[in-house]
């Protein structure tokens, strides 16, 4: 396996300096010079360790400003590591911010030929594809205009028909696909498409976790310039989903009805469990519910369950009142229900349970008791339930 | 290895071809430009201030001004353009990965090609005018040239890589260029020197290779051993301080750009 390895990063950590009087700069050049570091710094990235072999597609997910930007320079070797090793075997080919290192006063021929020469190819295998990167870009008369007349479209067809001649072993890209219009999108798909088949290598950048676990085997989520987890890409994204959700669910307005005594959830039991932790429901299991509510004057309230995203986004509800479905009275003033959902549609993510107790009347509601389910599983289908389905021969 | 030449070989053109682009007189300006140079100075030096040769007499101003200015012109321009070499190509070093010390070659070897050409064009010119140029010195001509811009090289390297840190690199340059041309004889000969200052002159390693270039095409007046010597260790003390300065300053480019 090592053998094939192409990029390993053996406690990289990355710091930028702060700079912010013209001395700084002085002192900064002079520790420099004697061999020091360079003052006052900002670690934006720390022991990170990582291997990517070829053939091996990885995911990199994270925050905003979590570092993912840093490391993909670190990779390329845009940036120098500041503590740890950095091995590349292999051309890297950076699809990031195409066309960036363009000089717009040079004509587009004139910045391929840079471009191809920066990224590692011979000036024998330029002039060989040179007809074929400008055939690719299609961008017609322009490819001898100085490019400070492109449009944004069109440098970003130039850049990335350099790297598509370069077949590089190692591709870097974000969602810089969405660019351009439609029909080079779709150039751009097959492309990629085919490298991947062909055991190109690929490392991804995305917020979309679709992408992510289209393209990716593995995955990488990078939390405060730290690896938080990485491996398996399922594993990984639904974490990270989790613990995004419920971040943004912290944030967000979470208001609770305090229960006033005389309707209220006594018992809210999940497969069982009673405790105040997520549970963790394998995707495709039944899921229990037990409820115990309390009623005044021994009259029995409405039970009411709902499911939520932990974004707040409604799924699905349903109540003891519009089913005609009647308590099992325990003792006095105190009823229960059970509830099964046999295989449920839910999707892997994090969902919020919540039990509702109402007046018998079903008008007023007393009292509520949420709690935390996490669906694991694999899957790559999207949003939030499964809707049976059935593929059919199309006739 | 072959890759590394292909690219400076790449950088050198397209610098090059950056400052030519968008002159309509393009090529010509290569003669035109020495020309008109050399006219105002002679204007101003022959005409003007009446800088006589009588100590080296024989030889004509026109020639010997032109022998000095372009390998000047060639030495300061390479250090200016070195020196902001890696600022004025910040948007590649933050996106491409790239041997920076590229950027500085790539600088310092354009002046020198493009002065070069010039200083062949200039001295076509005054050949066919008529004045006495000893061709068989042109070996003297091309170690001069070679002892400027290794000179200059080093230098830029040390420079750029300052320049990167300390902004007020840039605007001081020119003036301190601007000192170093008067204080290395180009338009005036060492003979006219007051000897209090002679010893200086003696001691500037550009005085020495030019001091070449002039003697070696005008058979008189070549530097001594000695000069060459010191001139020759100067150069190499440059490269390799500059080369010290640069590897140490250049992974750390992108955090002060």
């Amino acid at each position: 396996m090592s053998a094939d390895l192409l990029i390993e990063l053996i406690g990289v950590g990355k710091s930028f300096p702060k700079v912010s009087r013209a001395s700084d700069r002085l002192r900064a050049l002079t520790s420099l010079l004697l061999g020091r570091s360079p003052g006052r710094v900002s670690n934006v990235l720390e022991g990170i360790d990582l291997t990517i072999h070829r053939g091996q597609s990885v995911g990199l997910i994270g925050e905003n400003g979590a570092g993912k930007s840093t490391l993909l320079k670190v990779i390329t070797g845009v940036y120098s590591a500041s503590t740890g090793s950095v091995r590349r075997l292999g051309t890297i080919a950076p699809l990031l911010e195409l066309g960036a290192g363009f000089h717009p006063e040079q004509s587009g021929r004139e910045n391929l030929r840079t471009n191809a020469l920066l990224l590692g190819m011979s000036p024998a295998e330029l002039a060989a594809s040179e007809a074929d990167i400008i055939a690719f870009a299609d961008i017609g008369d322009y490819i001898d205009e100085p490019v400070k007349h492109y449009s944004s479209g069109m440098v970003v067809r130039l850049g990335f028909a350099v790297i598509a001649a370069l077949k590089p072993d190692l591709l870097i890209t974000d969602e810089v696909l969405a660019v351009g219009d439609e029909s080079f999108q779709k150039k751009c798909v097959r492309w990629m498409e085919r490298y991947l088949a062909d055991g190109g290598t690929l490392v991804l950048v995305s917020h979309s976790m679709y992408h992510i676990q289209k393209l990716c085997q593995h995955a990488i989520w990078l939390d405060r310039g730290r690896i938080r987890k990485q491996g398996d890409v399922f594993d990984v994204t639904q974490d990270y989903l989790a613990w995004h959700e419920k971040k943004s669910a912290d944030t967000g307005i979470e208001h609770r009805l305090t229960a006033n005594g005389e309707y209220a959830v006594l018992r809210f039991a999940l497969n069982g469990d009673t405790g105040t932790l997520p549970i963790e429901l394998p995707l495709g299991e039944d899921l229990l519910v037990d409820v115990e509510l309390r009623g005044r004057d021994d009259r029995a309230p409405v039970f009411g369950i709902g499911f939520k995203r932990v974004d707040g986004t409604a799924v699905y509800g349903t109540g003891s009142e519009f089913e005609r479905q009647p308590a099992k009275r325990l003792a006095h003033g105190h009823f229960a229900w059970r509830l099964r959902f046999p295989k449920p549609s839910l999707l892997p993510g994090t969902y919020v349970i919540t039990a509702h107790a109402l007046d018998p009347e079903g008008v007023r509601l007393f009292d509520d008791l949420p709690r935390t389910v996490i669906v694991r599983g694999r899957t790559p289908e999207l949003g939030l339930v499964r809707l049976a389905h059935v593929w059919e021969d199309p006739t | 290895m072959n890759l590394l030449i292909s690219l400076l070989a790449h950088f050198v053109q397209r610098e090059i071809r950056e400052r030519f682009l968008g002159t309509v007189s393009g090529g010509a300006w290569l003669l035109i430009g020495p020309l008109l140079t050399l006219a105002a100075y002679l204007f101003v030096f022959a005409e003007v201030m009446k800088v006589r040769l009588h100590a080296d007499a024989g030889d004509s101003f026109v020639v010997f001004l032109a022998l000095g200015l372009w390998p000047w012109f060639a030495f300061s321009e390479s250090i200016l353009r070195g020196t902001t070499a890696i600022r004025q190509n910040a948007a590649l070093i933050g996106k491409i990965a790239l041997d920076r010390q590229l950027l500085v070659q790539a600088a310092v070897l354009s002046a020198f090609l493009i002065h070069g050409l010039g200083f062949v064009l200039v001295l076509i010119v005054l050949k066919l005018s008529g004045y006495a140029l000893n061709l068989a010195g042109l070996p003297w001509v091309l170690l001069g040239l070679a002892g400027l811009a290794l000179t200059a090289y080093g230098l830029a390297l040390a420079l750029a890589a300052a320049a990167v840190f300390l902004r007020d690199i840039e605007s001081v340059l020119a003036q301190v260029l601007m000192l170093g041309m008067l204080l290395t004889p180009i338009f005036f000969p060492p003979s006219q020197i007051p000897a209090r200052f002679a010893w200086f002159v003696s001691f500037n390693p550009l005085a020495v290779w030019i001091g070449c270039i002039r003697g070696g095409l005008l058979e008189r007046g070549l530097p001594d051993a000695s000069g060459l010597v010191l001139a020759g260790g100067v150069a190499i003390a440059a490269l390799l301080i500059g080369r010290f300065v640069f590897r140490r300053a250049a992974p750390h480019f992108e955090d002060y750009l």
